[in-house]
This record gives structure tokens, C-alpha cells and sequence, in this order.
């Protein structure tokens, strides 16, 4: 299928996108409000209905507006870019952080005066509801003092040994609903469904199933009606509009939204604005980063198929109306924190478009729309959606062929999903063949089944090197300067390399068992305080079940899991002790000591020696390698001993997105050089400057690792060079080795194409390079608008092509 | 364009033009080597390999490993590989490595290092013996050894394992230098070795050496890169130190082996001429490389033009060598598109290998 390029009125519609400052929009806060201290309408109500009733006034009542030659109708906020406030589970916490909003040094947001003072006015009314608030007085002393800097005090600074990140601020997210039901029968079609249920549950006295299945029957409502509000907004506009054409086009709109999402799509345009009304649903209903749109090209094909054999569209025009679904993405913002803004800069919010791979028969899945996804993504090249492209023995040469030319563009897009991992890594944590096959990809390098599973998946991280610094400190932790361990040891007296192994292994399974506690203890209190009755209407079975997500009504109920933060420092770490200590005797572990407490002052020449005298991970040489493989073993067994609230394992995973930067701010100098306060290494990516072998062999190096153990996905970020993916020649090489890497056994792997000069360049002039993408270890954001720390760490990240 | 004059040129070969009289003779330590004690081992033998690169995209199909092999019998001035030209062990200094901690002067037997205020802990060329205690020695590895006497079978090992990358792309391994003629038997038998495992073989060669080894080379190669610099045979060795009358005797042979060699395993040859600003980069010059190609040779007509780039100014340094273009621009790909067209007038398939 030939690729269109963008129209005039993408073009148009990038462009301006480009001009909207991110802004906040109070009108959810105020309306959230209004309900629950100015009315008595939710005050005899069940909780869960509460919230269903807050979700339906919420869609009543706020503005809409329909963009200037959009095709797509729907937005998070009144205004495009425009962030809610979500005051039900993130409470008072983040006041601080807005009143900061228009002045701070990233992420800027635009906010009047008078909204910020209105928000000053509702926010303290709600500082019980802050899940924060609730978890940490819950928290026992041991949790506290792991979590947070100074317990007694302030509940909002982390230690960055921990934390519990994503889940803190709301209740969802990392989550891939049942898109394809609601296409097949329409909302009205659930709510018949969960009418259905709520009859039987009448019967049976089940209080739980009947509160849930009435706050999702209000849910279906709710959405409807959403829909027809644009509908009645877009015939208004119509009535108004002069030009014919947009006249007519407008009149399209009013006839999808009257259909969708309440009732199936007659079209591919009704198709996707479905699937762009219940994205913007899930997020009205509860905060969250992270909601994917799972396989699009899936359940999206049949509805395109049937237009173009029908002749009801051109192959163009498709192409069209699907870069102006992708260019509503970006519209969508997060209000993070201004510590967070420095760590994940440049308005994250990895909303997962996950297209090719293999059907649930285990057939090849890749279709017109996967390349038409593909194209979408050349056409509009913003910082969302983030695509991420499958691949399995069965995928076609021309799917790799068009993915790379995507992913040579240098927008940090695609993702490639490497299904010979994940496939059985998801079955070997119990999900049934079919369901494996059917995965998607959900926030960085997390999966999960598509439809059936709870979501949530990403719960914070674990700082892996600080596991390390423990073991090498006796549980003493140098830069908080108390006791964070458990005792392990004097490392002085350790007289084999497994003593410091073993005390690493001993000091990590202390920290995850602390982690899984605290982070069964917040599943909790999303099941108890923020239950989703509107996601929770298609994520199946929990209609079925009579039960929200939150409270294990899915198919799949994995809890939160941990991503690891440090990989390869720790690697590198230990290498060098086993190679400079246990085996060339050319240090001894006092030496090393005296240099790590002294963070190598009047010890350069150690600090040298591990650096340049120890083999690395990333290059292919089993004298690292075997190590990684060692700790990621330890890891995951040390997480197989824990279970989430409904009984399931953990995923665990490497993917730091930034947290990497702040997470080296707390670790005290490593066996591998790093000095104290740097950076750590990201995902699961070698060390910077250390990736001397080139792409090839960090492939294979991280092929090794148990990626099925690891099911929380693991990132490998691989700069190249445009030159080395150039022309003709240069995208065969591109094709072979991105095979080769999955065939090496990457889980996952991302390209950054762009060199180093243009990003000093950029440095230098943001004004020039406003639109330049970059991907930061897990995300694309733009270039310009990062935090100078990570773009100095996006040029240093080993530069990988030698032309 | 302008014919250069010589005047033009000597300015910027005028103390070269010493050099190269010192340099086409070998130092004591490297002239055994060439004489014959390397070439005449058996195969089978350790050869002396000075990097091994992989992932590199520009030197054949694919996704390749390139094998530097140590020791050329050549000096072109403009040499970026420079590291590669000594047959023997030499030590780097890389001054922004070093922490000047003085371990190399305590380590060295010889006394052959030195602290000096401009060029940090530097080592007397005369006095140094590549010992190796004071790459030992140094905890930064801002001194490190050029050159390392290795195994072929370890050599294979390491380029085997990029096989998978090498199956999807059509890769394989390339052996260049230095020269690969400089330690035949070596490079003879990496060849044989990686053939037998069922890679795509290459080479890059500047001609200069005993046809029977090129011959026998050739024979486990699937293409061989050939320079060809000057056609002048006077030029050529002003240039380059050497006379060219070899290195175009072997590519004749060359070309009249792609006929033998059949189409079941074909060889390719594939002429690259290094374009270098004021040296050959004239239109004069590529019409004579044009011409001796296409009247002398009758199955080769593919050309690859390699501009000039200073991209190896720090290796010199970091050998303690003056390097005679210091500071001097890299040729721009675009700039080199009059001579392309020299050379595509005279239908030639000729492109511009950009760096
Ligand atoms: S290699 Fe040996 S002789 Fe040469 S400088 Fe080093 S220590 Fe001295
Ligand atoms: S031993 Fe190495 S780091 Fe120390 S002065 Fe010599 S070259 Fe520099």
C-alpha cells in the first residue's frame, strides 16, 4: 500500500498545534467541587456511584469545542493542551506545584490568576481524598523511612531509593481497554449488559455488584451523551460555517458523533471517533499517565476494509482522517510535579498506539492500517502517540522495511516489541496463549493483554544501585546518612567476589519486599477510594464479574510492579570488583572502600582503573555479561517471591524513563567510576561511553538477559547517526540490524537518529529546532524543551555509529 | 578545474618531501618484518592487529567487522589511519585520558618517558622498546597499546559473533590495515576460516605486495577494495613513498582473475580513490585513473570516491607524529561531484563514499 503524505490540512493543523501552549484547565476541579461540597447529590450515594455521577456531570456540563478543519471531535479540557485537575486523588498535594506553573524552569504552563486562586480556594477541601495522604499515615515505619526523606514531616519527598510514582497520583492507567467490544456493540450495548447483570445481582443481594453495575449504567450514559453533545455542537457550527466543504464536513462529524460511541460505527471515521471518545473518557474519569490505544490496526481494519470496498472512502482520504486522529494526542497533557517536570521534561504521557505482530491464532496480524499507522506517524512526527510496532518470526520484510524508515526519521518513534520475548514471557506468567499473542504495549516497554487486563502496570521504581551501595556500606546509606539496609556485612572483610554478590541479592530482596508490602497497601486504596466503573465498562470481564478493575473484576489482575533503576552501574559495578579485586589483585576491597568514601578525591587513579581496566556490559563480552544475566536472575526471583493484591506476581522491568538522573542523585560513588550524585545508566542500555562495540554487540549483550522473567519490559535505547541509516544502503543495514537485534533477543528496542552536533545546535538555539524530537529513554518529547542535564544526556548517550 | 601547480603542491609537501625519503626506508624494528620473516609464515600464524570494528556499514554489503591489520609498507600523508602504518606494537599516549599521575615514567625500564609541559607524559620514539610496563602500568588507559599479536582462530571468534547481523545484511568480514599484504599468511587465513563459516569476505588493499599472496588472498575473498591513488608513476611515489608500477601490475592480474573465477562465487573489485585536496584531487588525475581503468582493465568498472576528512588529526598526536594537514578542512561529498562526473563521462560507475 502506497503512503500518502500529509495534506494541507494536517499540515495546517501540526503547525498550529505547535503554536498552543500547555495550559490548565480548572473546570473539572470546579465542577468535582460543586458536586460533592456544594450539593447533596452524591452525598447518600455508594461511593463508586459517586464517582459515576461525578464522570456524567463532568461531560454535561464542561466546554467542548470542535477545532478548525479537525476531523475528529473530542478533547481532554476546554481549550487544546489544556491539563484538568483531577482534586479526587491527587487532593492538595501538588498546590505547591501550580502556583509554580507559569514560572517554573520546564514544562510552563499557562494559568490566569483567577483560576489559580479559584484552585486555592477548592484544593484544601480536598487534601483527605490525596491517595498520598491516605497511604503514607498507613505506611508502617520501616516503609516510611524507605520511602520517604523525612517522614515525620512531608509526605511529598521521596527518597528516590523508591518510589511508588505513577499509582500515587490516581487510579488507572497502563491500561488497554476493550476497544473492539465497544466498536462492535456500541455503549448502549454494554450498559444492556451491565442492565442484564444488575438484575441478577438485584437477586442475589450482592450490594457490591449492584452499586459497581449502577455506576457503570450511569457511565454508558454518560459517554452517549457525549457524543451528542459534539454532535449538537457540530450542526450549530455548520449552521454558521460558510464554506461548503467544512460545512459539510462538520455535518460528517455531527452524524458520527449521534452514532458513536453510544451506538457500533457505521464507518471508519465513526471507528476512530469512537476510539477517540472513550480515550478521552478514561482520562476524564480518573488521572493517569499512560492509557493506550492498544491495537488499533486490529480492531480499527474491518471498518477501513468495508469503507474502501464500499467505496465510501479513498485510500487518501483514510490516511487523512487517521493523521488527524494521531494529531489529537498530542493535545493531551499531564501537570507533573516541577521535580518531575526536571526528570521526565517535555509533557510525557506515552499513550500507546501498538500495531503489527500476531493475531491471537498466532497468524500474522499486520494489515493496510498497520502501515497506514505507520505513515501517520511520519505524516505528523509530534511527540504522541507513541507508536510501537510488533514483530514475530511470521512479520513481512516490507513491515520492518517501513517501520525503519519511520524510525530513521529521528523522532524517536517507533518502538519495536520484539513478540519472540514477550509472547512467552506473558505466558509464563499464567496468561493464556491467545491472550499473549493479543498483547499490547502500555506506557515505555510494558505490556499486557489486550482487553482482559487490570492495567496499572507501572508502580514506581526501584533504585537498583542503591541495592549496591547498601551492600557495600553494611545497610548504610552514605548520602541520606542513615541506616536504609539490612546488615550485610563489612564489605572490608568480604574475601570472595560471591560475598559481594550475595550481600548485593540480599540488600535488593529487602527492598522489594518493602516495595510489594507498600505496594499492596495502595492497590487498596485505589480499590477502596478510586474505583473506574467508566473503564471498568470495557475491560472485560468486570460486567461479568459485577466488579471494578480496581477491585479484580479483570480477566488479569497483576498488580503494580517495579521497574529497576541501574542496571548497568550495578553490572559494571561488580565486574570491576571481580576482575580488579578477585582476580588481577590489583586492588583490595579496603583500597576500594577508602576510594568509594573518599567519591575518589586523591583517588583518581583507582576511580581510572575501574573504569578503563574491567570489561563492560553492553559489549558483547561474557566477562560482563554473565553478571547482568546473574542480577537480573536475582531480580526476578526476589519478585517471584511477592504477590500483588490478587495474588498474581509482579512484572518487573528496566525502564527508567529519566528517573535514572534524580535516582543517581542519592547514590554514593559505584565500583565502576561513577562518582557520586551522577546519573545512572538508563533501561536497560550499557553505561554511556562505555558501548565501545557498537549496536551490534549491546544487542546481543542484552539478548542475554531473562526477558521473559522480566516482564515489565526493559528498554534499549540505540543512537545512531543519520548517516549511518542514509539512503538506500543505509536502510537495508537499518532493516538487518533492527532483525538481527530482535533475533538477538532485545525485548524491546528505540533509536534516537540524530547527531550530536545538531542537538548542540539546539542547545544553543531552541527557537530553530522548536519542532526537534528526540527520544529520552522511553518516550519522545521535544528536544528543546528538555531539562539541560537530559539533554546533555541524550548527546553523551553512547554514540554508536562510526562513519 | 585548475591543473595544480607544482609549486602548490610543494607547499604543502615541501618538508614532506623529507619525510617520505625517511619513511618509504622502515625503522629497524619494522624491517624484518617486511623483508620477509611475517610474510613467509605459514598459514595458521598470529598476526598483529591493531582494532577490530564492528558495526561498521561503509566497507563492503552490510553490516561488517573490519579487521585492522598492522604494518604498510606505504606513507600517504594524508593516512587516517595512521596507527596502522608501523608493523609493530606501538604505545598511544592519549593526553585527554591522562590524569597525570607519573605511573608511566616510574614503570618504564628505558627511561623513555617524559613529562613535558605542552604534551604531557610523552615517550621518546628512539628509547621506547613497547615494553608495555607503562600500559600496564597507567590506571587511565591513556596509555594503551597499537597492535596486538593475536591468534586467527580468536580472531574469527570475535567476528563470528556478529553472524546474525551478518545473515540479515549480507555482511561479512573486511580485512584492511594498514595493509593486508603487509602480513599475508594472517590475513590469508582469516580469510579462509571466515569462508568456510559461510561469510561474505572482503578486503581493502593498496596493491602493494607479492602477486602469488594477493592471488592466494583473493581467492577466499567475495570482494577486494582497491586503491588506486596516482596513475603518475613519479607522483605516486612523491606521494606515497612507493612506486605504483606493483600496485597496477596486481590489479591487472586482479581483474583478469574476475573471469577465471567464474560466476558461481564472483569476485568483485571495486577501485577506490582516496580524493585528497591538492594532491590528486584534480580532474587531470581522474581523468588518468579513468583512463588506465578503462583501457587496462577489461571486467572492472565500479570506482568509489573517498574524500578527504581530518577526522584522525588525534591519532597522530596521540603516536607523537607530526601530521602534515593538520587543521585542514575535510572535503565536502559535493565538492568531489565534478570528478564523479569525470568519471561517470568515461562510463564508469563511480560514487562518493561520504564520511
Ligand atoms: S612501552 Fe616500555 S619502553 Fe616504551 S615507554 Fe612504555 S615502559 Fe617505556
Ligand atoms: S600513567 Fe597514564 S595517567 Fe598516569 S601520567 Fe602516565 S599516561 Fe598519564
Amino acid at each position: 500500500m502506497p503512503g500518502f503524505g500529509p495534506t494541507a490540512r494536517v499540515e495546517e493543523l501540526k503547525t498550529r498545534f505547535l503554536t498552543y501552549k500547555p495550559n490548565v484547565c480548572i473546570e473539572r476541579a470546579r465542577i468535582y467541587h460543586h458536586l460533592y461540597f456544594q450539593s447533596e447529590e452524591v452525598r447518600d450515594e455508594p461511593l463508586i456511584v459517586g464517582r459515576a455521577l461525578a464522570f456524567a456531570k463532568l461531560l454535561r456540563e464542561r466546554t467542548i469545542y470542535i477545532e478548525d478543519g479537525q476531523l475528529i471531535a473530542g478533547s481532554m479540557g476546554s481549550r487544546p493542551r489544556a491539563f484538568p485537575i483531577y482534586p479526587e486523588s491527587v487532593g492538595d498535594d501538588l498546590l505547591d506545584e501550580y502556583r509554580k506553573l507559569t514560572t517554573r524552569a520546564f514544562d510552563r504552563f499557562e494559568f490566569s490568576d483567577a483560576d489559580l486562586m479559584e484552585l486555592e480556594e477548592i484544593l484544601p477541601h480536598w487534601h483527605d481524598s490525596s491517595l498520598r495522604q491516605i497511604l503514607f499515615p498507613d505506611m508502617d515505619a520501616e516503609e516510611k523511612k524507605l520511602f520517604l526523606m523525612d517522614p515525620e514531616n512531608n509526605i511529598v519527598k521521596g527518597t528516590n531509593i523508591f518510589s511508588l510514582d505513577v499509582p500515587l497520583y490516581g487510579p488507572a492507567g497502563h491500561i488497554t481497554p476493550d476497544y473492539q467490544t465497544v466498536l462492535e456493540i456500541g455503549f448502549q450495548g454494554i450498559k444492556a449488559r451491565a442492565e442484564k447483570r444488575l438484575g441478577r445481582a438485584r437477586q442475589d443481594n450482592d450490594k457490591n455488584a449492584i452499586d459497581f453495575l449502577r455506576a457503570a449504567i450511569i457511565s454508558c450514559d454518560a459517554i452517549t451523551d457525549f457524543g451528542k453533545r459534539y454532535a449538537e455542537l457540530a450542526r450549530q457550527m455548520a449552521k454558521e460555517e460558510t464554506d461548503a466543504d467544512r460545512r459539510a464536513e462538520l455535518l460528517t462529524i455531527a452524524a458520527a458523533c449521534d452514532q458513536v460511541p453510544g451506538l457500533p460505527p457505521r464507518t471508519f471515521q465513526e471507528a476512530i471517533q469512537a476510539t477517540w471518545f472513550l480515550f478521552v473518557g478514561i482520562q476524564q474519569e480518573a488521572f493517569q499517565r499512560c492509557y493506550s490505544v492498544g491495537r488499533l490496526d486490529q480492531y480499527a481494519y474491518p471498518y477501513l476494509q468495508a469503507d474502501l470496498q464500499g467505496g465510501r472512502i479513498s485510500e487518501e482520504r483514510a490516511q487523512e482522517l487517521l493523521d488527524c486522529f494521531f494529531l489529537k494526542f498530542p493535545e493531551t497533557n499531564y501537570i507533573n510535579s516541577e521535580y518531575y517536570s526536571h526528570i521526565a521534561s517535555g509533557f510525557p504521557s506515552q499513550q500507546q498506539i501498538c500495531v503489527g505482530g500476531q493475531t491471537p491464532d498466532g497468524k500474522d496480524a499486520t494489515n493496510d492500517l498497520t502501515y497506514m499507522c505507520i505513515q501517520s506517524s511520519i505524516n505528523t512526527r509530534l511527540h504522541q502517540p507513541s507508536l510501537s510496532v510488533r514483530f514475530w518470526e511470521g512479520s513481512p520484510d516490507a513491515l520492518v522495511e517501513k517501520t525503519c524508515e519511520l524510525a530513521r526519521l529521528g523522532t524517536g518513534h517507533p518502538s519495536f516489541f520484539n513478540d519472540r520475548r514477550v509472547v512467552p514471557g506473558l505466558v509464563g506468567k499464567g496468561i493464556a496463549l491467545e491472550d499473549a499473542r493479543d498483547y499490547s504495549s502500555v506506557g515505555c516497554a510494558s505490556v499486557q493483554p489486550t482487553r482482559k487486563d487490570k492495567g496499572s502496570q507501572n508502580g514506581g521504581y526501584i533504585n537498583f544501585a542503591a541495592a549496591l551501595d547498601f551492600a557495600l556500606h553494611d545497610g548504610w546509606w552514605p548520602l541520606g546518612n542513615r541506616q536504609m539496609g539490612i546488615k550485610t556485612g563489612n564489605p572490608r572483610e568480604f574475601t570472595s567476589f560471591e560475598e559481594v554478590v550475595e550481600a548485593f541479592g540480599r540488600q535488593l530482596g529487602y527492598l522489594i519486599g518493602v516495595y510489594s508490602r507498600a505496594s499492596v497497601k495502595l492497590e487498596k486504596i485505589h480499590r477502596d477510594r478510586v474505583p473506574t466503573p467508566f473503564v471498568s465498562c470495557f475491560v472485560q470481564d468486570c460486567i461479568d464479574r459485577g466488579l471494578d478493575r480496581s477491585a479484580g473484576g479483570a480477566v488479569y489482575n497483576f498488580g503494580f510492579s517495579p521497574r529497576a533503576v541501574g542496571l548497568a552501574d550495578v553490572v559494571d559495578s561488580l565486574t570491576a570488583i571481580r576482575k580488579l579485586v578477585f582476580e588481577d589483585g590489583i586492588l583490595t576491597m579496603n583500597g576500594l572502600m577508602d576510594a568509594l568514601d573518599a567519591d575518589f578525591k586523591g583517588n583518581e587513579h583507582v576511580r581510572q582503573m575501574l573504569k578503563a581496566k574491567a570489561p563492560h556490559y553492553g559489549n558483547d563480552d561474557p566477562r560482563a555479561d554473565d553478571i547482568a544475566q546473574k542480577v537480573v536472575d536475582i531480580y526476578v526471583a526476589e519478585t517471584n517471591r511477592h504477590r500483588s493484591l490478587f495474588g498474581e506476581r509482579f512484572h518487573p522491568g528496566f525502564s527508567s524513563v529519566s528517573a535514572n538522573i534524580p535516582y543517581g542523585t542519592v547514590i554514593s560513588a559505584l565500583p565502576n567510576g561513577r562518582q557520586a550524585w551522577q546519573s545512572l545508566a538508563d533501561g536497560c542500555s550499557p553505561c554511556h561511553y562505555v558501548g565501545k562495540e557498537g549496536p551490534t554487540a549491546a544487542a546481543l549483550s542484552v539478548g542475554k538477559l531473562d526477558h521473559e522473567g522480566m516482564t515489565g519490559g526493559s528498554i534499549l535505547n540505540i543512537k545512531l547517526m543519520p548517516a549511518a541509516v542514509a539512503g538506500e544502503t543505509g536502510l537495508k543495514n537499518f532493516v538487518s540490524y533492527v532483525k538481527g537485534a530482535l533475533e538477538a533477543g532485545v525485548w524491546h528496542v528505540q533509536f534516537n537518529v540524530v547527531d550530536s552536533e545538531v542537538l548542540r545546535e539546539a542547545q544553543a538555539h531552541a527557537e530553530k529546532y522548536s519542532d526537534l524530537l528526540v527520544r529520552v529513554a522511553g518516550y519522545s518529547a521535544f528536544f528543546t524543551g528538555l531539562s539541560r542535564p537530559l539533554q546533555e544526556d541524550v548527546i553523551d548517550r553512547t554514540e554508536h555509529c562510526r562513519c | 578545474m585548475p591543473r595544480v601547480n607544482h609549486q602548490k603542491r610543494s607547499a604543502i609537501m615541501g618538508k614532506s618531501d623529507v619525510q617520505i625519503e625517511d619513511c618509504s626506508g622502515l625503522t629497524a624494528r619494522e624491517k624484518p618484518l617486511f623483508s620477509g620473516s611475517r610474510r613467509a609464515m605459514a598459514p595458521g600464524a598470529e598476526g598483529v592487529v591493531f582494532n577490530i570494528q564492528r558495526f561498521s556499514l561503509h566497507d563492503g554489503a552490510g553490516i561488517r567487522t573490519l579487521v585492522f591489520l598492522k604494518g604498510c609498507p606505504l606513507r600517504c600523508l594524508w593516512c587516517a589511519n595512521p596507527e596502522g602504518q608501523s608493523g609493530a606494537t606501538e604505545i598511544r599516549y592519549d593526553k585527554n585520558g591522562c590524569i597525570g599521575c607519573g605511573a608511566c615514567i616510574d614503570s618504564c625500564p628505558e627511561g623513555a618517558v617524559s613529562q613535558e609541559p605542552a604534551t604531557g607524559f610523552t615517550i621518546s620514539k628512539a628509547s621506547c622498546r613497547a615494553c608495555g610496563a607503562c600500559v600496564r602500568a597507567c590506571p587511565s588507559g591513556a596509555k594503551s597499546e597499537w597492535g596486538e599479536t593475536r591468534d586467527a582462530d580468536e580472531i574469527v571468534d570475535i567476528v563470528k559473533r556478529d553472524s546474525l547481523f551478518y545473515r540479515h545484511s549480507g555482511g561479512g568480514v573486511t580485512i584492511g590495515g594498514g595493509e593486508v599484504l603487509f602480513q599475508p599468511a594472517f590475513a590469508c587465513e582469516v580469510l579462509r576460516k571466515c569462508r568456510e563459516l559461510g561469510l561474505n569476505t572482503a578486503i581493502e588493499t593498496s596493491g602493494y605486495g607479492d602477486w602469488p599472496w594477493l592471488e592466494r588472498i583473493a581467492e577466499y575473498c567475495d570482494t577486494i577494495f582497491y586503491d588506486l591513488k596516482i596513475v603518475d608513476r613519479h607522483e605516486h611515489r612523491r606521494i606515497t613513498g612507493v612506486d605504483n608500477e606493483t600496485i597496477l601490475d596486481n590489479l591487472r592480474a586482479l581483474d583478469e582473475m574476475l573471469v577465471s573465477r567464474g560466476t558461481d562465487r564472483p569476485l568483485h573489485l571495486i577501485v577506490r580513490v582516496p580524493v585528497i585536496p591538492e594532491v590528486n584531487a584534480d580532474t587531470e588525475n581522474m581523468a588518468a585513473i579513468g583512463t588506465f581503468i578503462r583501457s587496462e582493465l577489461h571486467n572492472t568498472s565500479t570506482v568509489e570516491l573517498m574524500p578527504f576528512h581530518n577526522l584522525c588529526e588525534q591519532k597522530y598526536e596521540q603516536l607523537g607524529r607530526p601530521y602534515l594537514l593538520k587543521g585542514r578542512a575535510g572535503l565536502m561529498p559535493e565538492k568531489v561531484e565534478p570528478l564523479k562526473k569525470t568519471l561517470t563521462d568515461m562510463g564508469l560507475n563511480c560514487t562518493i563514499m561520504s564520511w
